[in-house]
């Protein structure tokens, strides 16, 4: 009953300890919490149902947290109003751009009309990827699994595409981030620094609002 | 004795807490509410965002009503993502037969949106520099509010 739960929450202190240690991206506490819990799971031969019966407490809580984010939204209000050509410009791009190249790269690799709907949403962070995925016809499951692996695979990509590009500003660097890995690429924009951190904080929330908006009427498009 | 009173505090931080995290939850719910009344698309959990960020803006909420539980939920919003990516164990056949594919569709996918993203705010924000009078990265990072 308590199983998903309790092991959750045990694997996943572990695991942030761990790559708070050690800093390597492939330590990033996700990737090794699911790694482990998948094993635990299917070495003990217990059903995803059983385990998501009371895992599904932590992803109630998704919901909550999505609405805390008014919270840095409202503390860096003076940051959007200052560069708020920069925001909208990249974030739109950013967002159009995401929405466009999975679908058109999930056709070249012949993934299949459910994995390109599904894939659409990747970008932005799961509790509203999972909602616009619903609401364009995709499985929510799989395009929360393709949520975390947009994630750990931005938090990789980010750096160097700020290095070899040469990102000298705070908010590109955290738009990149904002937009490309959602709340996993926050965590590492926030490691730069405090301004990169905010601003991608704020670029994920745009970047929900204006994903939200075009996929409904991008997708039918495309696919 | 000290130890007595480190446990009340504990327990009363703690407290706050939960009741903060109580309110984020009914706000959620409440755009849960509207968006169902609506009949939208968009999730009510958006709502709930606007509701929050107006409540603070006309000062109706102070943001120290809900600051602590709603940092708490921000700093440890990966852990929430953990339950439903290992559904990812539902999908095994899936991910076996076309797991490099999808991988390659999705690090080929970031990599053009980061392109796109992080040049376009670059180049932007480089334009309104130059018009702007001259800041330096100091009072750039005096911008930010404090966490």
């Amino acid at each position: 009953m308590w199983l998903g739960l309790v092991s959750t929450l045990i694997c996943y202190g572990i695991c942030k300890k761990l790559y708070q240690r050690f800093h390597y991206v492939v330590l990033n506490p996700v990737l090794t919490c699911l790694a482990v819990l998948i094993a635990f799971l299917s070495l003990a031969h217990v059903s995803y149902h059983t385990y998501f019966a009371s895992g599904k407490w932590l992803t109630d809580m998704l919901s909550p947290a999505t609405v805390a984010l008014a919270i840095p939204l409202y503390r860096n209000v003076h940051i959007l109003k200052a560069h708020w050509l920069e925001f909208l410009v990249s974030l739109v791009s950013g967002a159009a751009a995401a929405i466009v190249s999975s679908i058109l790269l999930a056709r070249l690799m012949r993934l299949g009309g459910m994995i390109e709907t599904s894939v659409a949403p990747r970008s932005v962070t799961t509790p509203i990827a999972m909602d616009i995925s619903q609401t364009i016809g995709g499985i929510p499951t799989l395009t929360a699994v393709f949520v975390i692996i947009t994630g750990i695979s931005g938090v990789v990509i980010g750096p160097l595409v700020i290095r070899y590009v040469r990102i000298r500003s705070a908010i590109a660097k955290g738009a990149i981030f904002g937009m490309g890995c959602h709340g996993i690429g926050t965590a590492r924009a926030f490691e730069m620094g405090q301004m990169e951190g905010t601003c991608s904080s704020l670029s994920m929330v745009i970047a929900a609002f204006i994903t939200l908006a075009l996929a409904p009427s991008l997708v039918p498009l495309l696919t | 004795m000290q130890r007595l009173t480190w446990i009340r505090k504990k327990t009363v931080a703690i407290a706050v807490i939960i009741l903060q995290i109580a309110v984020l939850y009914g706000l959620a719910d409440l755009g849960g509410l509207i968006s169902k009344l609506l009949h939208t698309p968009v999730p009510g959990s958006i709502f709930g965002l606007i509701i929050l960020f107006l409540l603070l803006q006309f000062r109706v909420l102070r943001l120290d009503w809900i600051a602590r539980g709603g940092d708490l939920l921000i700093r440890e919003m990966l852990l929430f993502f953990v339950p439903s990516s290992v559904g990812i164990m539902t999908y095994g056949h899936l991910m076996l037969h076309e797991g490099l594919q999808i991988l390659v569709t999705i690090v080929c996918s970031t990599a053009i949106v980061m392109l796109i993203t992080g040049t376009m705010a670059d180049n932007i924000w480089k334009a309104r520099q130059l018009r702007r009078p001259r800041r330096t990265a100091h009072e750039d990072a005096k911008e930010v509010a404090s966490w």
